[in-house]
């Protein structure tokens, strides 16, 4: 059984939390928006992406609701919740820092 | 809020596990219909565009399982695994599950029925209101000397009571004795104890009016009176006297001891100087007022001692008061029974650590025996930490097994040592297993579970897993001391530690049984009569009664000497008088000589066959108005006169102005207990019965007889009656009986300390035998070559027994180390046995090994039947 390694599910967290920023979503929703906002490289990662969101709304940080969806079926819809909103902001942070730090490294070498 | 909201999600998905189950179900099945029905928009069939949905989302299976782990409850469904797994365990491998569980059960209940005595007995706080501001005022006995403090503290608020006063009543048939307290007007009031029914004493009720008032117990109201609520207001009449009812406690009242059925009020009048001033026997104690700290009732009760002083009537000496102080209330209660029960808590305490070990042990065996299993298990990707999870997690059941059973166990184990210790030990009644008791066990099963459940599963994280799955069988433990030798070389030492304990306590009981009581113990019957006032209403007038009752019972046939005295010997009453000792004086200031006083009849010598080495003994001569004569004991002749010849010796009781003449010594008697009276008692004197000091209130009647005692002591009572229908008679008992009840405490204690050495003894045994027999099994290929190689069965027999041999030595000289540095706490219960005493500690180690020799016998048969050929074949 092969998990992300921390940083993918760290950067997936990131991403889920940015996609839900804006407006909730179902999985299927976010699923989507991740294919088109990474122009279909992070496709590989959607079996990891309910673990994810349960992991997120156990964390507290996004919450899930049953609510009619535009299909006419319930779904799942995701929202973010205050302490996720501070949480992404921390993460950006960190990826922006983590990101600078590498590219730094990348090109002095 | 977020933690709330955390916190009810995991309590959803823990306890509502299928709802959560199936909108997992839902919300991927949404997931995929979105999929497909965005394939099949751009084209692809609806057959490929399912396809192509699930594949984009890989397996399915495997996405819920993680999503089951971020939802944070695969810990709980794993234990849950782990205890179903534990169970089904148990109850495959019967004879290891039977010998655990039994182990388990044994030390868990006998640690939770000792723990419970003592959390009855030291523990719990008394059960009045504040009872931590409740102190014991030490040694202040004196009427005056309570009344004046209590008048005066500002400090705190003083009561006090007397000990034990039996009354008569009228009984069924005839006058009863029953026990009742005296106690000063505030007694309940300081005690922060109400009434179940009407009043408890006003203030100034003892004083020199005289108020017959009287508080029930409930239980006797409810044995005398049928809980009948009209018995308020009734007369109870008490030495003839009648007491008007005018209260009853609650059921747990009993204060100061069990035996109390009644409270009346002492008297407390400053004009009666011989009684308030001169004699003693108050129990004082003191709730501290509101803010005030100890020490400063402390100072003050100082204080006022050294101003009391001076209030006698007579001189008191300088020495006199200056040990008063305060101990907490509690403490003082149960300060005879502290000993006792720390030590009782420590042999239960060995002997769970026994029990611990033992499983451990077969633990360990049993992941031996587990190794493959455990091996495949981690080969399909188990973590060491997982496996030792599984590990520990099995051992808390069998814990919880044993602990539940050991529960069980431990009401009728309570039972049995209630019922073995002394009855006058404090608070015994109150001891119960509540709830707290539940939870100390639950305690205790859980962390003996954790306990020998680590060892294996420490094991199991070092382990490599892979040899164990190629089967092969390590060979002989060459490299240091196998895990399971150590704890059985502990578990021999624990158990050296306990024998050592027994046999101290057993020999002293021993040394106490052989005692000369100085006196001929068989054949004699003895009872207590207690005239009524009326009929002792003078000396005269009693010794006459006592002289009719005795002659009534001597002239029974089969009896050959009948006599009376106040006291019996080796009965716990005190019986002591103040003396001045002629050739011996002491200065005024200091405190005279207090003697033990026995007043007894001419024939008492006969009656209890005790040898008279001097002089004369009483006659019918030695009567009121004739010249005053005493008799002493040798040790006491020996003391005051070495050299001289102590007959024609005089002595003065401090409160008489005439002397009393020396007539004879007799032989030494063991008074008031088996070890004597206490230390402060600084001679033995006998007087005359007529020539009483203080009239008895009560004597003792002996009669030796020549034959059968039955008949006699049934007739005892009914033949009083006749001589005496006011007299009340209770105690009707062998000499025997009275003699075995003085050892009762020391009895008790070392058959409960035997019986957990045994208990030791066999677990040790049981442990001893268990590692033995693996052993052998463990060795079977390395023993079949050294028999195919031409070792003799000697030498195998040998290698087996000496292995056993070696345990318990290494254990048994552990154990005598531990037991010479901890004897000295078992010194102050020892009689006539050193602390060190080498019987003991012989007969320990020797017991253990032969126990050890004998648990191996059997793994040595076995290890002798093993055919090198095909232990061979099949290694």
């Amino acid at each position: 059984m092969s998990k992300p390694t921390a940083l993918l599910q760290g950067t997936l967290f990131l991403l889920i939390l940015k996609i839900l920023e804006l407006e909730p979503r179902t999985g299927w929703a976010i699923s989507q928006r991740l294919r088109q906002m990474s122009n279909e490289t992070l496709q590989a990662s959607h079996g990891s992406l309910y673990p994810a969101l349960h992991k997120l709304e156990h964390e507290g940080w996004i919450r899930g609701e049953w609510k009619e969806s535009p299909t006419g079926r319930p779904a799942k819809f995701y929202s973010l919740t205050p302490a996720g909103r501070r949480q992404l902001r921390l993460e950006a942070a960190n990826w922006t820092r983590l990101s600078a730090a590498v590219n730094g490294i990348l090109e002095s070498v | 809020m977020r933690w709330l909201r955390i916190l009810s999600l995991r309590f959803r998905a823990a306890l509502r596990r299928p709802h959560v189950e199936r909108e997992m179900e839902a919300e991927l099945a949404e997931h995929l219909e979105c999929e497909a029905e965005e394939l099949m928009a751009r084209g692809v069939p609806p057959a490929e565009a399912r396809q192509r949905a699930r594949a984009t989302l890989g397996r399915m299976d495997a996405i819920q399982e993680e999503c089951r782990d971020s939802r944070g409850t695969a810990g709980w469904e794993q234990l849950k695994q782990d205890v179903f797994f534990g169970v089904r365990l148990l109850l495959k491998n019967r004879t290891f599950s039977a010998m655990a569980l039994a182990t388990m059960a044994l030390g868990i209940g006998s640690t939770t029925a000792v723990f419970s005595l003592i959390d009855g007995v030291l523990i719990r706080p008394l059960p009045f209101t504040s009872p931590d501001r409740l102190f014991h005022a030490g040694d202040i006995e004196m009427r005056g000397v309570f009344d004046t403090l209590r008048a005066n503290s500002r400090s705190a608020d003083y009561a006090a009571h007397l000990g034990v006063r039996a009354f008569n009543t009228a009984g069924r048939d005839w006058p009863e004795r029953v026990k009742g307290i005296e106690v000063s007007a505030n007694f309940f009031r300081v005690l922060g104890a109400r009434p179940l029914l009407g009043r408890t004493f006003a203030e100034g009720e003892d004083g020199p009016g005289k108020s017959r008032v009287v508080v029930l117990s409930y239980a006797f109201w409810l044995q005398r009176f049928a809980v009948r609520r009209d018995a308020i207001g009734k007369q109870l009449a008490l030495d003839e006297t009648a007491y008007e009812i005018i209260g009853v406690m609650p059921p747990g009242f009993t204060y100061p001891v069990a035996a109390a059925n009644f409270w009346v009020p002492m008297q407390l009048d400053p004009r009666d100087i011989g009684e308030y001033w001169g004699s003693g026997g108050l129990s004082v104690f003191a709730r501290l007022r509101d803010g005030v700290q100890p020490e400063t009732a402390q100072a003050e009760l100082r204080a006022w001692i050294s101003q009391i002083r001076r209030m006698f009537p007579w001189p008191m000496p300088d020495a006199w008061g200056v040990e008063a102080g305060l101990t907490g209330l509690r403490d003082h209660l149960v300060a005879g029974a502290k000993v006792r029960s720390l030590l009782l808590l420590g042999v239960v305490a060995l002997v769970l650590l026994i029990a611990i070990v033992n499983v451990a042990n077969l633990m360990i065996g049993q992941t031996a025996a587990r190794q493959r299993e455990l091996a495949l298990r981690a080969s399909l990707g188990a973590t060491p930490g997982r496996l030792a999870r599984q590990l520990l997690t099995e051992a808390v059941v069998l814990a919880a097994a044993g602990g539940l059973l050991g529960t069980l166990l431990a009401f009728g184990q309570l039972a049995l040592l209630k019922h073995l210790l002394p009855a006058d030990t404090p608070r015994l009644a109150e001891v119960a297993i509540d709830a707290r008791i539940l939870l100390f066990a639950a305690a205790v099963s859980l962390g003996s579970g954790l306990l020998f459940g680590l060892w294996p599963a420490w094991k199991m994280r070092a382990q490599r897993t892979l040899t164990a799955l190629e089967g092969s069988h390590s060979t002989l433990g060459g490299r240091g001391l196998r895990t399971d030798a150590v704890l059985v070389m502990t578990e021999a030492a624990f158990a050296t530690i306990l024998l050592v304990g027994a046999c101290l306590l057993l020999h002293s009981l021993w040394a106490m049984l052989q005692v000369d009581p100085g006196f001929r113990v068989e054949s004699v019957v003895t009872a207590e009569l207690s005239p009524s006032r009326a009929a002792s209403a003078s000396l005269e007038k009693t010794v006459a009664l006592f002289e009719q009752v005795r002659v009534k019972l001597a002239a029974h046939p089969g009896v050959m000497n009948a006599a009376a005295m106040n006291v019996l010997p080796l009965t716990p009453e005190m019986s002591v008088f103040t003396a001045a000792i002629e050739d011996h004086p002491r200065p005024p200031q200091e405190p005279q000589i207090p003697l033990w006083y026995t007043a007894v009849t001419p024939e008492h010598l006969d009656a209890l066959g005790i040898h008279l080495l001097q002089g004369r003994r009483f006659t019918e001569a030695d009567r009121q108005g004739a010249q005053p004569v005493a008799l002493i004991d040798r040790a006491t002749a020996h003391r005051y006169w070495p050299e001289e010849n102590p007959i024609g010796k005089r002595l003065r009781p401090v409160s008489n102005k005439e002397w009393l003449t020396i007539v004879g010594v007799v032989d030494d008697v063991k008074n008031y207990s088996i070890t004597g009276p206490p230390s402060w008692v600084e001679g033995e004197v006998y007087v005359p019965m007529a020539q009483a000091i203080a009239p008895p209130q009560a004597i003792s009647l002996i009669a030796r007889l020549g034959g059968d005692s039955g008949s006699f002591q049934k007739r005892l009572p009914k033949m009083v009656q006749e001589v005496c229908a006011s007299c009340a008679v209770g105690k009707v008992a062998r000499m025997e009986t009275v003699v075995a009840a003085a050892v009762e405490a020391p009895r008790s204690m070392a058959w409960l300390v035997g019986g957990f050495a045994l208990l030791a003894l066999g677990l040790a045994a049981a442990g001893i035998y268990g590692v033995v027999s693996h052993g052998v099994v463990r060795r079977t290929r390395e023993l079949g070559v050294r028999l195919a190689l031409g070792a003799s069965r000697g030498r195998v027999a040998w290698l087996v027994i000496g292995s056993s041999l070696g345990y318990a030595l290494v254990g048994t000289v552990a154990g005598l180390a531990a037991s010479w540095a901890l004897a000295r706490w078992i010194g102050t219960l020892l009689y006539g046995v050193p602390e060190h005493d080498p019987v003991s500690f012989s007969i320990a180690p020797v017991a253990l090994v032969a126990v050890a020799i004998l648990a191996s016998l059997v793994p040595m048969c076995r290890a002798l039947s093993i055919d090198p050929a095909k232990s061979l074949r099949e290694g």
